[in-house]
Order: C-alpha cells, then sequence, then structure tokens
C-alpha cells in the first residue's frame, strides 16, 4: 500500500519498505510509519481490550517495531499486516483481562470497552442477545482462533497478511478461521440461512 | 448478514478515528528514534526533513471535543405537544399497529416529566429474559451445515440499575433470580476514565478519548421526524437482506430494535418518548400480536416487524397502551430456536430519579 505523503517533500510517495530501509541508517525515517499505521493499530486494539489499554499497546507496538525494524521484510510494500502481528502478540499478555471483559458482557449485558459516541443508538447497557452470544463465543476460542477471527473481522487483512502477521502457514489461517466461524454461526439464530452454508 | 458483519458491527463504535489523540504515543516514539544513533549515510544525501513535523498528519485527528452531550434536535424547553411532528389523532385509516403506537405516544406524552440534576442517578428496575453461552456440537464434522448449538441456559432475572444522569460517575447493576433461590450479584459500573492526559503538541492539555453515557437522555429529539432520522441511521456499509424483496422489513425490525435499546434502562423524558413511538408508528411492514405475556408476567399488546422468523417487538399494556418493554422472539422455527423462543427481553418495572447509588424511590 503506497500513500502520498504530502507534507513539504520533494520526493514521490513511498512504500513503508522503503521508510523502514531508510530508518536502519536514519531512525526518525520511521516516524512515518506511525503516522500511517498508528490510528488503524489503536483501533484493532481498542477493539479487543478496550482504549485506555489500547492507548499504551500502540504505544508499545511502534516502539517494539522500531527496535525489531532491522527483521522487516522489505520486498512487503505494507507494513500494516506486521505491525499488527506485533499488537497481536502484546495482546496475549493481555488475555485474561481480554477474555474477563468478553465474560463480563455476557453476565450481565454492559460491556466494559463499548464506549459508544454520544450520537450512536446503541445503548452502553444491552441485554442483546446476540452481543452476548458473540461475546460468549469469542470467550471460548483458542487464543490463535480468537486472533484469526479478528484479525480478519476487525483488522481486515486478507489471508495472505493474516498468515504473515501471524508467522503461520496460510493453511492454519484458513482453517482456523473456518472453525472460528463455524462456532460463530452455530451461536447466532438470526442469520440468514444461506450465508450460514457459505463457505469463506 | 453473516457471521463476520455480525462480528464487524460488535464493538463496531469503537472503529471510528475520531476524538483518539496519540500524540502521547508518538512523542515515545520520537523520543526513542532520536536515542538512536544515526548511522552513516551510505549514499549520497537524500532529502531531510525541513524541522520535525508539527502538523496534525494525514489522517489523524486531534480533537478537543468539549462538552458531554451533544444536543442532536432540541425542540425547546420543555412541554412539546407529543402530538407535534405527526397526525394530530390517531389516523382514521391507519393501520391497528399506527393506531396503538399513536396511543402510546400520547400515553406517553402526557406523563410528568422526572427533573434531574446532573449529579443524581436514573434508577431502572426491570425482568430481563436472555440466554447465555451456547454449547455446540460441530466438532468432528466435515459439513458445517450439521453444526447444532443448544442454547445456554435461559435467565430470567431482576435487574436493578443506577445511571449517572450526566454519564460522568460509576454506576452500580444488581441482578439476581426474578423469584426462587439463586444469589443476587452487584456489578459495578465503572464510567468510561480518561486516559493521563495527552500534552498536545502545542503544549496544551488534550482531551481524554472519553464519552460519558448519560443515562438521561434530554438530548434526543423531540418531534416525529427528527427522532425517526435517529432511528433510522445506518451505518455506510450495513449488510442489505438476502432477499431484496425484504430491505424494507429488515430496516423496520432494525428501528424497533434500536427505539427499544433507547429506552431501556434509561430515562426518555415524555416529549421524546412520545416522539418515539410517533416514529415507529410511520413505519411500513409493522404487525401487531395479541394477547403477549411480557417477563415479568404482564399481558399486553405488541407491535414490531419481522424478518426471517426473528420479531423485534414493543410490548404496551392493552387499552392506554402503556410502555412495558422490548423484546426479541422467535416467530417461527429458525435453524437454532423453536417457535416461542424469547432470544432476549426487557420488562420494566419502575423508573425513576434519586439521588445515591443503591437507593430506591
Amino acid at each position: 500500500m503506497v500513500s502520498a505523503e504530502i507534507e513539504g517533500r520533494t520526493e514521490r510517495a513511498v512504500g513503508d519498505n522503503t521508510l523502514i530501509e531508510r530508518s536502519r541508517t536514519d531512525p526518525e525515517e520511521f516516524a512515518g510509519v506511525f503516522d500511517r499505521h498508528s490510528a488503524a493499530v489503536h483501533q484493532y486494539l481498542s477493539r479487543r481490550v478496550g482504549r485506555s489499554v489500547a492507548e499504551d499497546l500502540t504505544a508499545e507496538t511502534f516502539l517494539v517495531a522500531f527496535r525489531q525494524r532491522e527483521r522487516y521484510d522489505v520486498s512487503q510494500a505494507n507494513a500494516r499486516p506486521w505491525l499488527y502481528g506485533i499488537a497481536t502478540n502484546l495482546l496475549h499478555r493481555q488475555r485474561r483481562t481480554e477474555i474477563r471483559q468478553y465474560r463480563a458482557l455476557v453476565r450481565t449485558g454492559i460491556d466494559p470497552v463499548d464506549d459508544a459516541g454520544e450520537d450512536e443508538v446503541v445503548a452502553r447497557v444491552a441485554a442483546r442477545s446476540d452481543t452476548r452470544r458473540m461475546a460468549a463465543v469469542l470467550a471460548r476460542l483458542s487464543t490463535g482462533e480468537r486472533d484469526v477471527l479478528l484479525l480478519v473481522a476487525w483488522g481486515e487483512l486478507g489471508y495472505a497478511e493474516v498468515a504473515r502477521a501471524l508467522d503461520i502457514p496460510i493453511g492454519t489461517v484458513r482453517s482456523r478461521l473456518h472453525s472460528a466461524r463455524k462456532r460463530l454461526r452455530a451461536a447466532m439464530p438470526d442469520l440468514d440461512p444461506i450465508a450460514r452454508s457459505e463457505t469463506e | 448478514m453473516d457471521d463476520i458483519d455480525l462480528l464487524r458491527d460488535f464493538r463496531g463504535n469503537l472503529a471510528s478515528t475520531d476524538r483518539v489523540d496519540l500524540s502521547r504515543a508518538r512523542s515515545e516514539l520520537v523520543r526513542e528514534m532520536r536515542g538512536t544513533p544515526a548511522r552513516p549515510a551510505r549514499s549520497a544525501r537524500r532529502p531531510r526533513f525541513v524541522g520535525w513535523r508539527f502538523a496534525v498528519p494525514a489522517g489523524l485527528t486531534l480533537a478537543l471535543a468539549a462538552g458531554l452531550v451533544v444536543a442532536v434536535t432540541v425542540d425547546g424547553p420543555g412541554g412539546t405537544n407529543p402530538d407535534r411532528g405527526g397526525n394530530a389523532v390517531a389516523s382514521t385509516d391507519g393501520s391497528e399497529a399506527e393506531r396503538i403506537l399513536r396511543n402510546a405516544a400520547l400515553t406517553a406524552g402526557h406523563k410528568p416529566l422526572l427533573a434531574a440534576r446532573p449529579d443524581q442517578y436514573v434508577f431502572v428496575e426491570s425482568v430481563a429474559e436472555y440466554h447465555t453461552g451456547e454449547t455446540f456440537d460441530c466438532d468432528g464434522k466435515p459439513d458445517q451445515s450439521d453444526c447444532t448449538a443448544t442454547s445456554g441456559p435461559k435467565r430470567r432475572t431482576l435487574r436493578q440499575i443506577w445511571l449517572a444522569v450526566d454519564g460522568t460517575r460509576d454506576g452500580l447493576l444488581r441482578e439476581g433470580p426474578r423469584s426462587g433461590p439463586g444469589r443476587t450479584e452487584e456489578v459495578p459500573l465503572e464510567t468510561c476514565r480518561p486516559s493521563s492526559p495527552a500534552v498536545g503538541l502545542d503544549g496544551t492539555a488534550a482531551s481524554p478519548a472519553c464519552h460519558p453515557q448519560p443515562a438521561y437522555r434530554d438530548d434526543l429529539p423531540t418531534d416525529a421526524d427528527g427522532m425517526l432520522t435517529y432511528l433510522q441511521r445506518e451505518p455506510e456499509d450495513a449488510t442489505p437482506a438476502a432477499d431484496p424483496g425484504q430491505e424494507e422489513v429488515l430496516r423496520a425490525r432494525r428501528v424497533i430494535q434500536r427505539a427499544g435499546e433507547l429506552i431501556q434502562e434509561r430515562y426518555v423524558p415524555p416529549a421524546s418518548l412520545a416522539a418515539l413511538f410517533q416514529a415507529v408508528a410511520t413505519i411500513p411492514d409493522i404487525t401487531v400480536r395479541h394477547d403477549v405475556v411480557d417477563a415479568a408476567g404482564r399481558h399486553g399488546v405488541s407491535v414490531g416487524a419481522e424478518y426471517r422468523g426473528i420479531r423485534n417487538e414493543l410490548i404496551f399494556t392493552v387499552g392506554a397502551h402503556d410502555y412495558l418493554g422490548s423484546r426479541t422472539v422467535a416467530v417461527a422455527d429458525t435453524a437454532t430456536m423453536r417457535k416461542g423462543t424469547v432470544d432476549g427481553e426487557a420488562a420494566q418495572l419502575r423508573v425513576a430519579v434519586v439521588d445515591r447509588i443503591g437507593q430506591l424511590p
């Protein structure tokens, strides 16, 4: 993914790989990677563990990424999967928090993470069964299934990107996603029967 | 909608980049980068930054959100005639659903306004019914259509909830069995906590990314048109109905669901509540079910919309059409629910304004 950075630079737009490569000799070039991807990383982390934890983890993700920049595969122009992978690894230390939050939602109908903006209709206190069911499924997935499912649904990565992010074979991505979605679909009474029988 | 779409909706409001301040994270990175010595360039000189960037980078918004509640539409202070915005009286050629809702609006609009100070609490007592946790048997089966789910135990609980009027203080949920043995749990409800205040790039304190949820909804529209717009907002990428002819029905069902959620465990003042029922009255594909019994055992009539065997409905008393609560119910056998199964319900018993958490009216 190449995006234009127009702030007074004289060169044409470059890929993340170029910025990272440069940052190996000129560290401050790495700031461009932050500017392009920090919002997305923060969003993904917020959805998994809430905004306040996400803020710290976002900072840490980029510090870790910076320190590991020598290992970046410079054939990849888009660094987002790599960054999501680092973020996901950091999330493993928050696993108990994440699961506790899903379980709290199941038990009380209240999502401790959700912070609806003032113009959102969705009530923060929601006894809706489908939300509870989803949280129940998420709490019970294996770490690997949850990571793959949420990188697809919330991180919006494709299979190859998930494979890169988690450093696992593409076949493993497929089978984890398949098994996670089976459980989701089984828990949702409300789904379109045609969609339910589709393979991803 | 498929499972991934539903999952995308879950916590979807956290996907917005508005009002997120990442300047502190950026400063930490800058410190780290500057603490790392640059190695001598191996190639010819490249253009360097002219000073460090102090402009807001493209794609990141530093917002200094002011205030807790953004007024959507306000019709002026107090005493709005609840009949405004629609037909003044129940329309004579309207359907029964429309008649019921317009009468419900009259009833709701005539209730006295509960006054509240920002430091008080909204108290709502309700009977809730829902399913939790599933057991499913699909392991080892090659064809996922063979996956069978058994709904977890149905819970019917008495919920008492205290929520800050202005949303800025912690609340409390007390939940226990409606009758019979069982524990009553007390669950503190934390209001969002601002993260440690970040310093903006110009040295001033930036606003925290935290939006308290007021339980007293005097920010809602008080006219039917405004309320209808509010209820009908769909995200741009909302999944359409599988069957194009059913698009309206699916939308109707979503509006009913949102209406129920808006009222649930909040205080909606009479003018807005009336506007809500007036707004729903204008939606096509709403139907009536008679002789319903709510989770609290009260008899009533429901108006709602059905799509693919699942009905979202609002329940009212017979006659005066006083609002009782909302419910999601299977009206036909679906893949995982037998006809008649209540997927979720909130039956409202009492709404009041009190001074302290735990205090009963």
